[in-house]
């Protein structure tokens, strides 16, 4: 097999550094600007405020980075509220949007010829080519009925829901409110599933009162029902099956928030971890593509040390030690800490998070979306956070916590612990606000990996990566054949010649509520070439490349055979 | 403080042998004997109904030897026999509060602070009774701040003020106020405590380690300490060695959130230990807890900073609303006050009989709620 053959240099505009003058990693500093007001980035989630304190007012909302044309840079969709009490998006401003990246540092709202508003009150979006047609598709997890947008191919979307049968869960008759979604092939049948986290009960107008006469809050999540969340079966014709029962899915309640993937225990088929609100945290293990067991208590990542829930908000599940074990990172609001649970192997975490000095620094921060990402390409993932108080008025009830939160970054130290870089990391990086989603992805081909926030009933961020150093990087877009098209799952483990390997899987499912590149980011720190790249598709071939050149997008197709 | 009587008294009180008793519980007072101050003015005061120093000496004993409900009886009478004094109000409040009775005991300590803006103890009880109740709230904070312009060296003041900012998450100012706090005084235990947890929470192991063992040698089956130190233990890696306590803290283990920590902990140090089948008991105990009582004790807490909130609005209405929810969860005799007090507020009196009535069946017959059925009871009553 000509190696050379499968790796195919898709961005040919990237210019190529001409020799790494140093071999060691330069210490670097992580910063960000935000873009987007001359990128033509003009988007608000309105959330529809309403005196009544409706809860699903303070949980929205999602947003992806996609290549939904084709052309090789990523797109921008956001997810956005409707009017209350009708949940309709009855007016414009409630329509979400899609923003097609001009490739100049600019972005076109091209949501009214896509016919990609959705409809109904939005919460979370999950990209995946669910019929392997080369073509991403968006999946909206809604408040009503969710929502499946097909890409036509030709820049435009169609309303495939009720063919595929995605409009959502019942619970006692009535649908049950979707928060977020994730698309994954848990089977390894070569079509991709989805997993949908569903929240709570609740019923328009209908929250209890909370909070004093004169400044109402939000309530407690303690205060609603808890649902369970749904799992469907592609059946590779365009429809779907809920096997959320037959699977084991059903069984567990809880009030779910971000949902991951990851193969935990390296036995080729993907795991969830779905991050709970105020219940404990979920770990799906999944037995064989046939079923799957919640494991979470016993793997030790269903609390935080002091053995309460958190409000489990966003979560990412990578390795983020490189020590091939892929861990978990949630998100959890003021007075708690963002947790991190460090795979141990043989189905064991422990919980990091004091240790790697992210409790004492994570205490004072309410968290949603987040990521785990080598956003200064020295070859350790850091770790992102989107922050906003759950309460918009908090600062009103006798408190020292603000409503508006600057978003925060922790550089990993590759000792174990990280650091909260946030305030050097530029002036946008300063600013607060009702943080809500965040995705991840490289917008520019640059190499950073940039990030894309929404704001509750504010303007959207669009935070390019600008971080300065010498350290090289590699985005590999896969190609699956046997697998499904996008190779989401695929586990992949690169080794730089000075014998140093990392690991990272592809997948969309970031944070909350939200879909990330599908493309796999390494930061190379000061190997100008990478040694070998070793996949492990989801359909089971190992494929390895060897000898790549670093600093470009490259595009790696599934080999049919072992 | 110590009680001047008796430069007070002697002038007052008559013949030479009430003088001669007098100067006795002066004496047992000033060495802090006051339980065997107790007969000694409780004559005086059978001789001496009109004065209300010696009802204060008398109430101070009460206070000292922790007899909280006789100590309430009596300082209220001398209150408001003296309604100018800070310092009445000040141990009138205290032993309200540290007899549980914090709503009032908080109006009490206001009360004092108005009197007397420079008296220091008073603004230090009443942050620390805001603090302890759970109302973490702003007037608590500045309290103990002002307890502290006044007094720079109050260490109780820094402790509770470290306490002030954990319940609210801010771990460093708590450290800072904790640290203060030890500095002045080492010897005291809730203060170590505190400084061994911010200690643990900023990951600085070996000294958290260090409080924790000293906390734990004068008081073994504390368990909040128990907790700390085998988690402190488990962060270090040292499993083995945290199973002890662990375990301890679990046989100990009374409060909600102790009784889930120390199962927690137990599952992962046995796991980590590879002994599955006790990591598995300990995870079905703290399923258990969570379900018994974990969603109760969380409704049970909004509902009851909800009452509190809106009985600070004015609206009794709203209150009525709120602890008829919680009385549906669990009874206590605190819920069955406060839902009769809002009744009352709202000119219902029968109602709150009802309520006061029922609170003394399920709970002491208190001074305070002989105050209030005494209230209702009479005629036209309404508060």
């Amino acid at each position: 097999m000509n190696l050379r053959k499968a790796v195919i240099l898709i961005s040919p505009l990237i210019a190529l550094p001409l020799i790494a003058l140093f071999e060691t990693t330069a210490p670097s500093t992580i910063r960000f600007e935000d873009i987007a007001p001359r990128a033509g980035v003009k988007f608000t989630a309105d959330n529809s405020a309403t005196p009544t304190r409706n809860q699903i007012e303070t949980m929205l909302a999602g947003v992806a980075v996609l290549d939904y044309d084709g052309d090789g840079l990523l797109d921008l969709y956001f997810v956005n509220g409707a009017a209350i009490p009708s949940l309709h998006k009855s007016d414009t401003k409630y329509y979400n949007r899609l923003y097609h990246n001009n490739g100049n540092g600019t972005f076109t709202d091209v949501t009214e010829h896509a016919g990609a508003a959705g409809s109904g009150y939005g919460m979370g979006v999950a990209v995946g080519d669910y019929d392997n047609d080369g073509r991403p598709d968006i999946f909206l997890a809604n408040v009503g009925s969710n929502q499946l947008l097909h890409n036509n191919g030709d820049g435009t979307f169609t309303d495939f829901t009720a063919k595929a049968g995605l409009a959502g869960g019942l619970l006692d008759g009535k649908k049950m409110w979707s928060a977020a979604a994730g698309w994954f092939d848990y089977n390894n049948d070569g079509n991709l599933d989805l997993f949908v986290s569903n929240y709570c009960t609740w019923q328009v107008n209908q929250d209890p009162f909370c909070g004093a006469a004169g400044n109402r809050t939000y309530c407690h999540p303690r205060l609603y029902g808890s649902l369970h969340n749904s799992l469907y079966r592609n059946n590779g014709d365009g429809t779907f099956t809920d096997v959320s029962e037959e699977t084991g899915i059903a069984k567990s309640f809880g009030k779910g928030m971000g949902v991951s993937f990851a193969d935990f225990d390296g036995d080729g088929f993907m795991d969830v971890f779905v991050a709970n609100d105020t219940t404990p945290n979920f770990l799906f293990h999944n037995l064989g593509g046939k079923a799957f067991e919640e494991i979470g208590l016993s793997a030790g990542v269903a609390y935080a040390e002091d053995g309460i829930p958190l409000s489990g908000m966003g979560s990412d599940f990578r390795d983020v030690n490189n020590d091939g074990l892929p861990d978990i990172w949630h998100t959890a609001v003021e007075l708690q800490t963002f947790p991190l649970f460090l795979n141990r192997g043989r189905g064991r975490f422990i919980d990091a998070t004091v240790r790697s000095g992210l409790g004492r620094q994570s205490r004072g921060m309410s968290g949603w979306s987040n990521g785990i990402m080598d956003f200064d390409n020295d070859g350790w993932k850091d770790l992102f956070v989107a922050r906003g108080n759950v309460q918009d008025n908090v600062s009103a009830t006798g408190t020292d916590r603000l409503c508006p939160e600057p978003n925060s970054v922790f550089r990993n130290l590759a000792n174990g612990r990280f650091e909260d870089v946030s305030a050097r990391a530029g002036e946008s990086l300063q600013l607060a606000a009702l943080h809500r989603g965040a995705a991840f992805g490289d917008l520019d081909n640059d190499g950073r990996i940039d990030v894309v926030l929404t704001v509750l009933n504010g303007p959207a961020k669009v935070l390019r990566n600008v971080s300065q150093s010498s350290n090289h990087w590699i985005l590999l877009r896969l190609v699956g054949s046997k697998s499904n098209r996008m190779g989401l799952g695929a586990q992949i483990k690169i080794t730089t010649p000075d014998g140093a390997s990392q690991y990272n899987h592809a997948t969309t499912s970031v944070g909350y509520a939200g879909s990330s590149d599908s493309r796999v980011h390494f930061g190379l720190g000061a190997a100008s070439r990478i040694a070998e790249i070793e996949i492990r598709w989801p359909g089971g071939i190992r494929q390895i490349v060897r000898d790549v050149a670093a600093d470009r997008v490259v595009s790696i197709e599934e080999r049919q055979t072992q | 403080m110590i009680v001047p009587l008796i430069a007070l008294l002697l002038a007052q009180v008559n013949p030479v042998p009430d003088a001669e008793r007098l100067k006795t519980a002066q004496q047992l007072m000033d060495s802090g004997r006051y339980a065997e101050a107790i007969p000694a003015l409780k004559a005086l005061v059978a001789r001496h109904p009109q004065s209300p120093t010696l009802r204060y000496g008398l109430g101070r004993c009460y206070f000292e030897v922790e007899d909280f409900p006789n100590a309430v009886s009596i300082l209220r009478k001398v209150a408001n026999e003296t309604p100018k004094s800070a310092e009445v109000r000040f141990f009138l409040g205290s032993a309200l509060g540290l007899g549980g009775n914090f709503a009032e005991a908080i109006q009490e300590l206001r009360n004092a602070m108005q009197l007397d803006p420079s008296f220091e103890p008073a603004f230090r009880a009443f942050g620390m009774f805001r603090v302890q109740s759970g109302a973490h709230s702003e007037d608590a904070r500045n309290a103990l701040e002002a307890a502290l312009r006044l007094d720079p060296k109050d260490a109780r003041a820094h402790y509770w003020l470290g306490k002030y900012h954990q319940g609210w998450g801010n771990t460093d100012q708590a450290r800072e106020c904790f640290e203060r706090a030890y500095e002045l005084d080492h010897n005291d235990l809730p203060t170590r405590l505190g400084l061994a947890q911010t200690l643990l929470a900023d990951g600085e192991l070996d000294a958290a380690l260090a409080h924790f063992d000293t906390v734990l040698k004068q008081e073994p089956g504390l368990v909040p300490a128990l907790v700390g130190q085998a988690r402190a233990l488990y962060d270090k890696g040292e499993a083995k060695a945290a199973q002890a306590p662990a375990e301890a803290a679990r046989r100990g283990a009374l409060a909600f959130e102790d009784m889930s920590g120390a199962e927690w902990l137990l599952s992962r140090i046995y796991r980590e230990l590879g002994r599955d089948a006790d990591a598995q008991a300990a995870e079905q105990r703290l399923t258990r807890i969570q379900t018994d009582l974990g969603a109760d004790v969380v409704r049970l807490r909004e509902l009851n900073s909800q009452a509190e909130r809106f009985k600070a609005a004015g609206r009794p209405d709203k209150v009525v609303e709120t602890m008829q929810a919680f009385l549906k969860i669990r009874e206590t005799p605190g819920a069955q006050i406060t839902l009769g007090d809002a009744f009352l507020a709202l000119g219902r009196p029968e109602d709150a009989e009802r309520c006061y009535v029922r609170a003394s069946q399920i709970g002491p017959l208190t001074d305070a709620l002989k105050d209030r059925l005494r209230l209702v009871r009479e005629p036209g009553a309404k508060r």
